[in-house]
């Protein structure tokens, strides 16, 4: 239970952080830690605008997107603390369940009939499907290392090891990060910020959504961030000592997560479109890399 | 029984035009109705499987058959999509009452349940003579039903395409059986092991390897595929891809019950990277393909790919006695050919009913169906959410195991290598899926029609959607229960191939199918729980009707749409070395002012080895023809001169001791 609300006040923290992060590089004062949530509040409280062209499934996607995120959260847990919903393979079902917000929001996007939408959908769909070997291969790269396939029983099991094993954590951590940057359409892959809808991937597709149905997408991409950005955190909270990991250090990584996607997105350009590509296929084959180091290390060959 | 069944089904030559189809439902339906009994029966047999002594007739030269475990999985789908099928075919097939004549509707007829039949008897024989028999009935038939709009070339070419390649096949698996017989009268599947036993097996496992996988569509024997399923009608191809598919898997998961563990380990990985291979390639050709049909007959290789994939490392688990492998990779495959067997016929029989009403299959001819076709959609909506293995539908579950065997094996530190092919292939396949199905249901029924004739379609008959109630329940029951058909799969599994009912390390399996039910009434609860709440918010708020942002364009057009074939450019830029484009327009050239008056580009992604398999052998058997044919001169005396000729030389070589 702690590890679900953790999630969520981590969905509710995460993109205040990011803001702010920007902001101070950027030398301005910046808005309020919690704008972001009144926003939502305010758009909350609209009615709805939909476009003729869409049907029954274009108002049910948020509510499917919402759910699918919260079902993800529920997986997720805080460090060692277990979660909600645990079993062995659930971080495969917690892959799944991403990969059906996703595609309902592409089908959303699609049922507006929309050339601007239909682009933003065929590009993540596209990037969803090249990010997804690097996505298992983490998983399974956790789960050479600990011989668990569930979240919670590998972040228990998760331990300070020998240096090597901590350099692959820290890589770990570092790929699971450009899992959030990818997955939740941050620069340099996609530019929550932009305002051309030619260039965009995910903003674009919730164009035609409004007030409650906005609302409710935004809040899923926030749980959606924040589920990952924990799983990072806790991988990278194991090099702490297994029973060091406390709430406070797992707390203090989600922010640096934060803070990391704040400070990229400050001073970096977004990718090319054709790039992009290139590059998240890069942060696969960089997973598995992570994976075959695992095994050679754990074959403890000698090398002279 | 069955028999008298299946000759049964060949009187409907007889019966009054009025009543063929009727005729023909009841045939199946008593099949189905018998077989399913008996596989029940045979499931819940204490020795694991049943021998029926009222099979034995001449007709099958006294072979009796046998129904396990193995067969009674296959079988109760049989049944439950040749029923659906049949079912369908009234409102389908009244649409050709006009143009066919009656004696080309009862062949049709006669084909269809030959077809059913054919595919139990192929799952009960397990003599030589007997199930070559049942198989040829098999190719036949369904060649026949492929055939059935024969006045269409591409259709005719397609047929003919598929019945030689069959029999290319058919080839192997005779072979495969005589060698197998070791020389004896008694060819057959039981014959087998004593070979195996005695014979290095990777030779013969091959020669099957090549017969079945001809027929499952695999990589590369697979360039019939993409071809027949289209030109079929709708309950054909989903009878094909959805079960006679299967029939190939089925084989090859029947020889392999032959061969013993330790020496199955060449073969698990040859079947496991021929899984690989034909899974990717199916998935990135479904991903290029324009026509709803031919999509979805891709789609069903990739499938075939992912069962083979999970059969193989099964296979390889068995060998080296990693038995959680085993058990779960060989029982998600199972479990995937049945989700796949559900979920494919679904999709084809929607596509079917969309063809019907719009009279195309071309997806950028379609668009806007969800409004008027809304049962239809949301039938085909069900159905690609299971493809793409999204919970909480059947697809997940069966993708589920073959993962927790893969990730199973890794953390147990076994086969890491191989677990690592395994999830590479699963995971970048699980990705493209959601692209190339949420471009079959994004771009051919969300948005605006597309054309004049989607814009007219109207809902399918109460029958071909009435129809996909049977498969629609194994879908929901599949991913709503999966302990339930789970549990029982993997018993088949570990009694056909011998291995622990639960070896350890798999423990967890039923929590973690419990957990998965869990997961989907949290999963569906939710988001109903959120939608009801997002109605009730919006009670008695401006609900507002606004056109689609077209940044700032105010005469947004269904033609602006974004298009098939460029929802899926990225994919084809990446994947541009295995693809070749076919003749066609290419694209607007610079110097054309206006981009409308240019048609759309019509080109075809070509697989490259389709042309390497069939363009090339082709275009040499044609030369040779051609010499040959200036043998061929019509008169007489040259004639005569190569009979003299071939007497001469077959004198001369018994001369010579050579003949």
């Amino acid at each position: 239970m702690i590890s679900f609300l953790f999630v969520l006040t981590a969905a509710v923290f995460l993109t205040g952080i990011i803001n702010r992060t920007r902001a101070l590089l950027s030398g301005r004062k910046g808005v309020r830690l919690f704008q972001h949530l009144y926003n939502v509040r305010l758009l909350l409280s609209k009615g709805a605008v939909y476009s003729p062209v869409t049907g029954a499934l274009f108002r049910a996607v948020p509510a499917v997107c919402l759910a699918a995120s919260v079902t993800a959260a529920l997986l997720v847990p805080m460090g060692p603390y277990p979660a909600l919903l645990h079993f062995e393979g659930d971080m495969v079902a917690f892959a799944y369940l991403l990969a059906l917000s996703r595609a309902a929001l592409i089908l959303g996007a699609l049922d507006t009939g929309s050339s601007f939408e239909g682009m933003g959908a065929s590009r993540e769909a596209l990037y969803g499907a090249l990010i997804e070997p690097g996505l298992f291969f983490f998983f399974g790269t956790l789960a050479l290392m600990t011989g668990h396939t569930s979240f919670t029983s590998v972040f228990g099991a998760l331990g300070a090891g020998t240096p090597e094993m901590v350099v692959v954590t820290v890589l770990l951590a570092y790929i699971l990060v450009k899992v959030v940057l990818v997955e939740g359409g941050r620069i340099p892959v996609d530019d929550p910020r932009t305002h051309l809808e030619l260039t965009m991937v995910h903003e674009v597709m919730e164009l035609d959504y409004g007030g409650v149905d906005l609302g409710l997408l935004t809040v899923g991409s926030w749980i959606k961030t924040a589920s990952l950005a924990t799983v990072a955190a806790g991988t990278i909270a194991s090099v702490f000592g297994q029973g060091g990991a406390s709430a406070l250090t797992v707390c203090a990584l989600v922010a640096a997560v934060g803070v990391i996607v704040g400070t990229v997105e400050s001073f970096r350009a977004r990718n090319r479109l054709n790039r992009n590509a290139t590059y998240i296929v890069t942060v696969s084959a960089l997973a598995l890399f992570a994976f075959l180091l695992v095994y050679v290390l754990s074959l403890n060959l000698n090398i002279e | 029984m069955l028999i008298v069944l299946a000759v049964l089904s060949l009187a409907v030559f007889a019966v009054p035009p009025r009543y063929k189809y009727w005729f023909t439902l009841l045939v199946v339906a008593a099949g189905a109705a018998v077989s399913t009994a008996l596989a029940l029966s045979a499931w819940g047999a204490s020795a694991g499987e049943i021998v029926f002594e009222s099979g034995y007739s001449p007709l099958f030269l006294f072979d009796r058959p046998v129904m396990d475990g193995l067969s009674a999985v296959f079988v109760i789908v049989a049944s439950v999509v040749a029923v659906s099928v049949t079912v369908y075919a009234k409102d389908y097939l009244a649409a050709y009452r006009e143009s066919k004549s009656p004696a080309q509707m009862s062949l049709h007829y006669a084909a269809l349940s030959l077809l059913y039949f054919s595919m139990v008897f192929v799952l009960t024989y397990r003599g030589g003579f007997a199930f070559l028999f049942s198989w040829e009935l098999m190719t036949l038939s369904s060649f026949l039903l492929v055939l059935f709009e024969g006045e269409k070339r591409e259709v005719r070419r397609a047929a003919i395409n598929y019945l030689v390649l069959m029999h290319v096949g058919f080839v192997f698996l005779l072979t495969g059986f005589v060698l197998g017989s070791g020389g004896g009268d008694a060819a057959g599947f039981d014959a087998l092991r004593n070979y195996f036993a005695t014979h290095d097996p990777v030779p013969l496992f091959l020669l099957f390897f090549a017969g079945f996988g001809m027929k499952a569509g695999l990589f590369p024997l697979h360039v019939w595929l993409p071809e027949a399923h289209p030109a079929a009608p709708a309950h054909v191809s989903a009878l094909m891809s959805g079960v006679m598919l299967k029939m190939g898997v089925y084989g090859v998961m029947r020889v392999l019950t032959y061969v013993e563990a330790g020496e199955l380990y060449t073969i698990g990985l040859i079947v496991l990277f021929a899984g690989v291979v034909t899974a990717l390639w199916g998935i990135v050709f479904a991903a290029l393909q324009n026509d709803l049909k031919r999509l979805l007959a891709c789609s069903s290789m990739e499938n075939v790919g992912l069962i083979f994939t999970g059969l193989g490392a099964g296979m390889v688990g068995r060998a080296t006695g990693n038995d959680v492998l085993a058990l779960l990779g060989t029982g998600g495959a199972l479990l995937h050919a049945v989700n796949h067997a559900f979920f494919k016929s679904v999709l084809f029989l929607n596509a079917g009913s969309v063809y019907l009403k719009t009279h195309t299959r071309n997806l950028d001819e379609l668009g806007g169906l969800s409004k008027r076709m809304p049962v239809t959609s949301l039938l085909f909506l069900v159905g690609t959410l299971a493809i793409c293995a999204l919970p909480p539908f059947n697809g997940f579950v069966s993708e589920f195991l073959i993962y927790a065997g893969f990730f199973r094996s890794v953390a147990a530190g076994t086969d890491v290598l191989l677990a690592a092919v395994g999830i590479a292939t699963l995971s970048l396949v699980g990705g493209l899926v959601v692209l190339v199905f949420t471009k079959a249901y994004g771009i051919g029924f969300l948005g605006m029609p597309r054309s004049r004739r989607a814009a007219e379609a109207k809902e399918a008959g109460n029958w071909m959607i009435g129809a996909q109630v049977l498969p629609l329940a194994g879908i929901l029951l599949i991913g709503l229960v999966p302990a339930f058909v789970s549990s029982r799969l993997t018993g088949v599994v570990s009694s056909v191939y011998s291995l622990p009912e639960m070896p350890a390390g798999t423990d967890g399996l039923a929590h973690s199918l419990a957990m998965i039910s869990v997961l989907a009434a949290v999963l569906i609860g939710m988001a109903g729980g959120i939608y009801v709440w997002k109605r009730r918010l919006l009670r008695g708020r401006t609900v507002a009707e606004f056109p689609t942002w077209g940044c700032g364009f105010t005469a947004p057009d269904a033609r602006m749409q974004y298009t098939a074939e460029s929802y899926a450019e990225g994919l084809q830029r990446l994947s541009s070395p295995l693809t070749g484009r076919s003749a066609g327009e290419t694209g607007v050239s610079k110097d054309e002012p206006f981009a409308g008056t240019v048609p759309n580009s019509t080109g075809r992604w070509r697989d490259r080895v389709d042309s390497l398999v069939s363009g090339r052998w082709v275009f040499l058997v044609r030369k040779l023809n051609a010499r040959l044919g200036r043998f061929q001169t019509g008169r007489v005396n040259h004639y005569v001169l190569h009979a003299v000729v071939f007497l001469a030389a077959v004198f001369l070589l018994t001369l010579l001791g050579i003949l």
